[in-house]
């Protein structure tokens, strides 16, 4: 950009300022200011033109009177002149010359040019006079010549000053007549649109009852009268677009809930088909069983697969699928895709592989659903592949912060004509290409609408024979966390890192399920894993079980009549008996950030979708049986398991200094004090509490915990505290309930030592 | 009733024939008592300058003398002489050459006049002028006021023509300035004035013009009685302009006229002027 430019720039700017400046001005303002520059103008003009013409008018004027008193006087000198009495002329003249005062000089000459008057014609500066001659005849020749020098410059003077006065006086009654339409202008408009713009204002805000300025029959009015009209149809618009989307919304959530209770009336008979063929499968069968099952198998996965599907994108369009964020390294996802899928690879001959360039940074986005888009792009490549290649790459985010993974698969392809109809709902192609490929058609349109909701976009590329790529991208942004977990989703357990070794530990387990089918088939699978379990038919039951005796794991089915699982898993936690501090899991069907929400509040710590994967309830049972084994290390434990529940050196000491006999006190004192505690935290109210006072109880009890050395039951008073001074009421609510465990298990050991 | 009617006629007339008696009676005391003698003055002058002159003085004389005196104004000179002439005034104060033809035509007594100065012509060119002396203005133009203005006019031709035998062409310009400026203006080689006009011009026409000749001196303008105001008061009136003469105040009036140095004069006086033949050059009114 050079220096014109730049001037060109500025220049355009300061007009536009201008501009602006004048766009902005009251209406009064911009009158005023027009009829000063029209009267400016006219006053210039009227100086400029006017003016001179005048003066030459006024010259000219003068300029003929003058001639006639010369010319008179002219011919008054004529006899004087012919008798030679030049005396007389001198004194005639010179009286003449007196009288008028602007006569600078006269030259009185005879016909032969010889000067009879004055005897000296005084020098003149002749640049502001007018000379004017007259000639004098006497019987039609020239007798004589009067010349006079004439200073019309205060005539002029007064001239224009009276022209000054006029225009002062014109552009006064001028201004004032405008000023005067100006006001009256402002009264009939100015005003009245001040009023309207105000109206309007008003009613942008949601105010629809201010007041309007009064409805004349003139232009205003009728503008007046229209907006009143209109803004009552705005808002009886509003209120008509306000009740319509509350009918949407609330046809929205009908859906909704058909579709939570439809997905629960459809998978829960699903959970028992398939959990019970899970099990047919593990015992002992014949070929052609093995092969029945097989088939029923399959089958029943594809139901699953569509089922699934059908309610994914119902709830995608419903708006229900929520976009979590979470840091993740994106070549383990894959890795772990790729071994996950290794099996349906192979049965095509198929080899997958993950082709990503280097090793990656963590990446954000929503792993869960990334991994279900993938899923669905190397189920789909699969499909169309045989005896090929799958390749998995994914590409970082640079410049835009938009990451992508592609999955490229050396295919039948796909016809350009058909690329644009890839994606959409229910389309496949030609089935003459696919053999027992099957599907719903659904899969790509639920990808894309995944990818779509993750702000990414999804495409394909394709050569026909040759093969397909499709990829897809994510918003990798890095956003604030405050995202709930995804709904339907399992929360993802902490898995360890391996070095643990899982033994195979027999917990006792409680199943709560009023469906007998669901209840049967989950006793099967945990009895195959070589777990104790004892089945409760309803909430009610399974609260007086597990209040009675002592459980490792709890499965409580959320949906029950009479006493549902959250009634239930209330009840278990506030009694404080037998199974209260157990790991409870919810079994549902459906599951929205919200009711995990409410799961969790009623002290549940995990939950599983129904129908149940045997991998999934495996992972929930090695996490329980970890946290039993206190040599193994739990990433998500803030306490380590081998950190004792009373430092017995510590006790010892304490007993030793205040005596045993002081110590049971005591020991009597802390139990019950710290029962009445736990039980103020425990209750129903705590939500009215201020989290002031929870801290402050917490605080207090921690204090007597470290006397009598009980560790791990402090550190967990120490978590309520901090937790609650953060206000981080989420957190607050399970290290409460993690509290109620710790103080049972503290409460034990102290009864036991002490013999209370 | 016939009888009270012609008694009381007759008692009528007889009052108004002693009236009538009484009235003749006293306007013949009041005439001799309220003479008003005219007093004559030539007009060299406008009337308003001429009144201021006189008035004041005629006044003075009319106390002095106890004789009424109006002042008689003439328009132009022919008017006077012709009022002399014709002896309309009872006094008058003319110029010498008037006086004679006045003694002349009505017998006019001069009584007082200037004993301090003569009266006579001056010839001016203008300074620039290549004209010497009164010879080269041979068969020149020659400006005068009137014809017969004494000393500007009647002496200076007479010189010229008696004295000096020249020829040349007057100009009547009506005014001494008129002569002067004539002159200043090249329409005159030169111009005849006197010397108390021309010391009154303005010195823009002075300066640009100088004295070439002078006429013979004769004595100035006299103040002459008609013989028929009685000897007596003749003699009060020239006695009271002496007496006059003699006072501050008087004098300074006089000295308006001008008459400077009042004394008495005669006739004889004026008697060389008559020798000089300026009946030649006077114009006679209607000539």
């Amino acid at each position: 950009m050079n220096v014109s430019d730049r001037v060109g720039i500025k220049k355009e700017g300061l007009s536009l300022t201008y501009r602006k400046r004048w766009e902005n001005l009251s209406l009064r303002s911009k009158f005023i200011l027009l009829l000063i520059v029209v009267v400016a103008g006219f006053d210039l003009a009227f100086i400029a033109l006017w003016q001179p013409r005048a003066n030459q008018f006024i010259v000219d004027l003068q300029s003929r009177e003058v001639r006639n008193e010369l010319a008179t006087a002219g011919e008054g000198m004529l006899p004087f002149l012919f008798q030679n009495q030049i005396a007389a002329i001198h004194e005639t003249l010179d009286v003449i010359m007196g009288r008028h005062p602007n006569w600078v000089a006269l030259d009185f000459k005879d016909a032969d040019g010889n000067r009879i008057y004055p005897i000296n014609l005084p020098t003149i500066d002749a640049t502001s006079l007018v000379h004017l001659e007259e000639q004098v005849f006497f019987r039609g020749e020239v007798a004589a010549s009067m010349v006079v020098a004439v200073d019309f410059s205060q005539e002029q003077a007064e001239l224009r000053k009276y022209g000054y006065s006029m225009v002062a006086i014109a552009t006064g009654i001028f201004a004032f007549a405008m000023l005067a339409v100006a006001v009256f202008f402002e009264v009939l408009i100015g005003r009245r649109a001040a009023g309207l713009s105000k109206a309007a204002e008003a009613m942008a805000d949601g105010d629809f009852e201010a007041e309007l300025p009064k409805a004349s029959g003139d232009e205003i009015g009728q503008l007046i009268h229209g907006f009143a009209r209109m803004r009552k149809n705005v808002y009886d618009t509003q209120i008509s677009l306000s009740e319509a989307r509350e009918e949407a919304e609330s046809a929205t959530l009908a859906k909704s809930q058909f579709l939570a209770v439809m997905s629960h009336e459809i998978r829960t008979p699903l959970n028992g088909l398939l959990g019970t063929m899970q099990l047919l499968e593990a015992t002992k069968l014949t070929k052609r069983q093995s092969r029945f099952l097989q088939t029923m198998g399959t089958s029943g996965d594809l139901l699953l697969h569509h089922v699934n599907d059908v309610l994914d994108l119902s709830r995608l369009d419903a708006g229900k699928g929520k976009i979590i964020s979470v840091q993740f390294d994106p070549n383990n996802l894959i890795d772990e895709v790729i071994e996950s899928m290794w099996g349906v690879a192979k049965n095509r001959g198929n080899e997958l592989r993950n082709t990503t360039q280097k090793a990656t940074e963590l990446v954000w986005g929503d792993s869960i659903k990334i991994r279900q888009v993938l899923f669905n792009l190397i189920s789909n490549a699969s499909k169309f592949t045989k005896n090929g290649k799958i390749l998995i790459e994914f590409v970082p985010s640079s410049p835009t912060h938009f990451a992508s993974i592609s999955v490229t698969d050396t295919g039948i392809g796909i016809a350009e004509k058909y690329l644009g109809r890839v994606f959409s709902d229910f389309e496949q192609l030609d089935t003459s290409h696919i053999r027992g490929a099957g599907g719903t058609g659904l899969g790509l349109s639920i990808s894309k609408r995944i990818v779509e909701a993750m702000r990414g976009r999804i495409s394909v590329d394709s050569t026909p024979e040759i093969g397909s790529t499709f990829s897809f991208s994510w918003d990798s942004a890095e956003v604030p966390a405050n995202t709930q977990p995804l709904a339907d989703e399992i929360q993802p357990l902490q898995i360890d890192d391996g070095k643990c070794t899982t033994p195979q530990v027999s917990l006792n387990i409680l199943v709560v399920e009023d469906n007998r089918i669901n209840r049967f088939v989950l006793h099967e699978m945990l009895k195959n894993e070589g777990h104790n379990v004892t089945e409760a038919e309803n909430g009610k039951v399974g609260v007086e079980i597990a209040t009675a005796n002592r459980f490792d794991l709890i499965f409580m089915d959320i949906s029950m009549p009479e006493f549902d699982g959250m009634e239930a898993t209330t009840a278990i936690r506030n009694s404080l008996q037998a199974s209260f501090d157990s790991p409870i899991v919810a079994l549902t069907a459906h599951a929205l950030p919200q009711d995990i929400e409410k799961f969790k509040s009623a002290g549940m710590n995990e939950v599983l979708t129904k129908p149940i994967s045997r991998a999934l309830l495996q992972e929930v049972l090695q996490s329980i049986a970890r946290k039993q084994d206190t040599e193994c290390l739990s990433g998500d434990l803030d306490h380590p398991a081998d950190i004792p529940f009373l430092d017995l050196e510590c006790l010892d000491e304490f007993v030793s200094s205040i005596g045993q006999e002081k110590a049971v006190e005591f020991a009597k004192s802390f139990v019950s004090d710290t029962e009445s505690g736990i039980e103020s935290l425990l209750n129903p109210e705590v939500e009215k509490m201020e989290l002031e006072d929870i801290s402050k109880i917490a605080h207090k009890l921690s204090g007597s915990a470290a006397l009598f050395g009980a560790v791990r039951f402090r550190a967990g008073l120490i978590d309520v505290e901090s937790h609650a001074n953060d206000c981080d009421s989420k957190n607050l609510k399970s290290a409460i309930l993690e509290l109620m465990g710790l103080w049972a298990q503290t409460k034990n050991r102290l009864y036991v030592h002490f013999d209370l | 009733m016939f009888r009270n009617f012609f008694s009381r006629a007759r008692y009528s007339l007889t009052v108004v024939q002693i009236s009538l008696v009484c009235l003749v009676l006293a306007m013949n005391t009041s005439a001799r008592a309220e003479q008003v003698y005219t007093f004559g003055v030539v007009p060299q002058f406008e009337a308003r300058a001429l009144a201021a002159i006189w008035v004041p003085i005629l006044e003075e004389l009319e106390q002095r003398t106890g004789i009424r005196l109006k002042l008689v104004g003439s328009p132009r000179i022919p008017e006077f002489e012709e009022g002399f002439e014709a002896g309309e005034f009872d006094f008058a104060y003319m110029n010498p050459y008037h006086v004679l033809v006045a003694n002349e035509k009505q017998g006019y007594i001069p009584l007082v006049r200037d004993g301090g100065r003569q009266l006579f012509g001056v010839l001016v060119v203008r300074k620039d002028s290549p004209i010497q002396s009164v010879a080269e203005l041979d068969g020149q133009v020659i400006s005068f006021p009137a014809p017969n203005a004494l000393g500007a006019s009647l002496l200076m031709r007479a010189d010229l023509d008696a004295l000096h035998n020249i020829q040349f062409s007057p100009v009547y310009v009506s005014t001494h300035t008129s002569s002067y400026l004539n002159v200043v203006l090249g329409r005159a080689a030169a111009g005849g004035g006197v010397m108390g006009t021309f010391s009154k011009q303005d010195s823009e026409v002075k300066d640009l013009l100088r004295v070439l000749y002078e006429t013979r001196r004769t004595p100035p303008h006299p103040i002459a009685a008609h013989p028929r105001v009685p000897a007596d008061i003749r003699e009060k009136v020239q006695t009271a302009i002496l007496e006059m003469a003699a006072t501050p105040e008087g004098a300074e009036m006089l000295a308006g006229i001008p008459i400077r140095e009042a004394i008495v004069t005669e006739l004889t006086d004026y008697q060389d002027l008559g020798e000089w033949g300026l009946e030649n050059y006077f114009v006679q009114s209607g000539e």
